[in-house]
């Protein structure tokens, strides 16, 4: 083509090429856009994306209370910072305490760094252990420092069969009760259906909203005693006396720590 | 009527229109080139390289479940390289058509590794002395070029290893970083640094320190060390100003360019002066004296870019960049593991840090240093090694992905016990 006529020709499509880039940009960024919506749309219909399940804390701290469920990624580290993906502030658990990662067919694999140590349902590990051995599964406890949790898996992931730990069970109690008044009382957790109980909860009747209400009924008050309402001649008993419990002998030496004050 | 709205909409596939864009742009760029002097290799590439698009971003995603978006940004940059080269020097646009198609199955095969890998421990410790291996080569039995001494010759194939062993760097860093190891990766980043530095390949080695101190703070958070590398590398730099002679040419190039525009400031000012002769729509694809620019293949090759197609094009480029950035974030952000969090987001800074480097020294906005610039500039590998970074890119979208429908399945089933 003669030079002169492909200069014409390429001065005017350069508008085209500029028209295009413009096209290609504006396509990229609306398709951004609309991927940023779609999945915001989706994630919103999963809150619970890119978990395998939860922590239940049986044990915690003020800043951790009992009962608290803190979500569990496929694979973090756990410790007491908030840059962790699972977080503890709890006495004695470290900045960084312990790797984890799930893995299909076994289960929560859990490598504490060094130095530290956590409890996997009864078997302690540290950085030297063999943890591979140790899986964490549905219903396994985990303790770390002063932190007992509890970690319950979501359905359908895949794990190594084992039967769950069984749940905490409170020491017998002592001989006499009121000796240690404070330890008669369950444990927060022990009436949280969600965290703590295994079966679900007793069923209970809902209330009928048509029925009505009880009237309260008005005892009648006794009136004070005159001409017209005489006393009434209460014959004379003599008083009771006291019952005191008899004599137990009291228990030696310091008593037994509890699991959950460990 | 919105019903048919909405179904229309969701049928319609948001790629397509993008896609379509792309081939019809290379499509009508090298007819024009084929009407110019009537060769058949350019009638040969206007049919190729949109089939190539084609096939890319239509056959890939079946595959795998790949990001067409990082597919098509990619191909349309790759193909910008293609025919920016062929409208200026055809010869070096047959060697790079090579080296995008070498490229494509690069990034496959990273893909791959990425969604097929799961223990990367051992590749790891075997990479880490392989690549210090690559890259005191050129210390032994490389050749000095434009100040550095960055480039060895096997045969006629000439290799820069420092845009091979990038992607083993980001590698190792993700790895050890995820693991919380601290010393393995410093030692390594050091050494490449300390290698890089004897080389004086200092556009390379900014690149190298940028992205791993970035990621470094993207793992820790801990803004008190990272200020402190930040000290260290500021430190460095006037070392590196103090010590070299090239960079203190450079510096004071990049100050003041027309002060010795004949000679050291040349190739900055003719890079200038084509920008500003593009002006807003460009002087024509084919026309105009790209050739006039030192190294207007690769290094000033946004120069060119600007020149033919005008400056509101070369925005446009500077755009799609930004978008690749934005989906690497997105999809790091995405990512389930710290490792593929970590790798993705490397990968993201290491393309974003490499295009800042050099279009901002092209642009005269900081000294300029010789970097290519990613998927564009001529070089294999350089090109390949981008593509590798697309690739992991990608390896790690798809695993998103995986995990996104894996939730879904387990949401599925989850909702399903509890309708029992």
């Amino acid at each position: 083509m003669p030079e002169n006529i492909y200069e014409i020709v390429s001065l005017g499509m350069r508008y085209w090429f500029a028209f295009l880039g413009l096209l290609i940009v504006w396509r990229a960024f609306s398709w951004l856009r609309k991927d940023r919506r779609a999945k915001h749309r989706r994630l919103k219909h999963l809150p619970d994306a890119g978990m395998i399940g939860e922590m239940a804390v049986l044990q915690g701290s003020d800043e951790l209370p009992e009962g608290t469920v803190i979500p569990v990624p496929r694979a973090g580290v756990l410790g007491f910072v908030r840059t962790c993906d699972v977080v503890v502030p709890v006495d004695g658990v470290a900045a960084r305490h312990v790797d984890f990662v799930f893995q299909d067919g076994k289960g929560l694999l859990l490598f504490p760094l060094r130095k530290q140590r956590c409890i996997v349902d009864d078997t302690e590990l540290t950085h030297r252990s063999k943890t591979k051995k140790h899986p964490m599964c549905h219903g396994s406890h985990l303790q770390v420092g002063d932190a007992v949790l509890r970690l319950r898996l979501f359905a359908g992931l895949d794990t190594a069969y084992r039967p769950t730990y069984a749940p905490y069970q409170p020491e017998p109690q002592p001989w006499w009760p009121e000796q240690y008044p404070e330890e008669n009382q369950p444990a927060p957790w022990q009436n949280d259906p969600y965290v703590y109980q295994q079966n679900p909860a007793p069923y209970q009747q809902p209330a009928n909203p048509w029925q009505q209400e009880e009237q309260p009924v008005y005892e009648e008050q006794p009136q004070e005693a005159s001409w017209l309402n005489p006393p009434v001649y209460q014959p004379w008993q003599p008083p009771q006396q006291e019952v005191f419990p008899p004599a137990q002998p009291r228990q030696q030496g310091r008593r037994r720590r509890r699991y959950h004050e460990e | 009527m919105r019903n048919n709205n909405q179904e229309r909409t969701f049928r319609r596939d948001p790629g397509k229109l993008l896609s379509s864009a792309v081939m019809l742009f290379y499509f009508s760029a090298f007819l024009l080139l084929w009407l110019k002097d009537f060769a058949w290799q350019a009638a040969a590439l206007a049919v190729a390289v949109p089939v190539m698009i084609w096939l890319g971003v239509n056959f890939l995603p079946r595959l795998f479940p790949a990001d067409k978006l990082l597919l098509s940004l990619t191909n349309f940059l790759c193909a910008l390289g293609v025919l920016v080269l062929y409208a200026t020097n055809p010869a070096y646009a047959y060697q790079q058509a090579v080296y995008y198609g070498v490229g494509l199955v690069a990034m496959v095969v990273c893909i791959y590794l990425v969604r097929v890998i799961k223990h990367w421990r051992i590749p790891v410790y075997l990479l880490m002395p392989v690549s210090l291996a690559l890259l005191a080569l050129p210390l032994i039995i490389g050749r000095e070029t434009n100040g550095a001494k960055n480039w060895f010759y096997v045969g006629s194939l000439s290799v820069q290893p420092s845009e091979i062993v990038k992607l083993s760097l980001l590698l190792i860093i993700s790895h050890f970083m995820s693991r919380r190891k601290f010393l393995p990766w410093l030692i390594f980043a050091v050494g490449c640094l300390g290698l890089l530095m004897l080389q004086k390949d200092l556009g390379t080695a900014l690149m190298y320190y940028g992205v791993t101190l970035m990621l470094y703070y993207a793992s820790s958070s801990n803004l008190l060390l990272t200020g402190i590398g930040l000290a260290g590398g500021a430190g460095a730099a006037v070392l590196g100003y103090k010590m070299f002679a090239h960079v203190k040419r450079r510096v004071a190039i990049w100050q003041n360019p027309w002060s010795d525009y004949d000679n050291a400031g040349y190739q900055l000012v003719q890079g200038l002066m084509a920008i500003a002769s593009g002006g807003l729509f460009g002087v024509g694809l084919g026309l105009g004296s790209p050739r006039t620019i030192p190294v207007y293949h690769t290094d000033f090759i946004f120069a060119v870019i600007c020149e033919q197609f005008g400056v509101i094009f070369g925005l446009c480029v500077l755009l799609m960049y930004v978008a690749i950035i934005w989906r690497g974030a997105t999809t790091a952000m995405a990512a389930r593991t710290s490792f593929h969090g970590l790798l993705a987001m490397g990968a993201t800074l290491m393309i974003g840090l490499q295009t800042f480097v050099i279009i901002g020294g092209v642009i005269k906005l900081i000294p300029l240093t010789g970097v290519t610039m990613p998927f564009v500039s001529y070089g294999g590998t350089s090109l390949v090694s981008s593509m590798c970074l697309i690739g992991l890119l990608q390896g790690v979208a798809s695993l998103n992905e995986d995990d996104l429908d894996e939730d879904t399945r387990l949401a599925m089933l989850g909702s399903e016990e509890g309708m029992r």
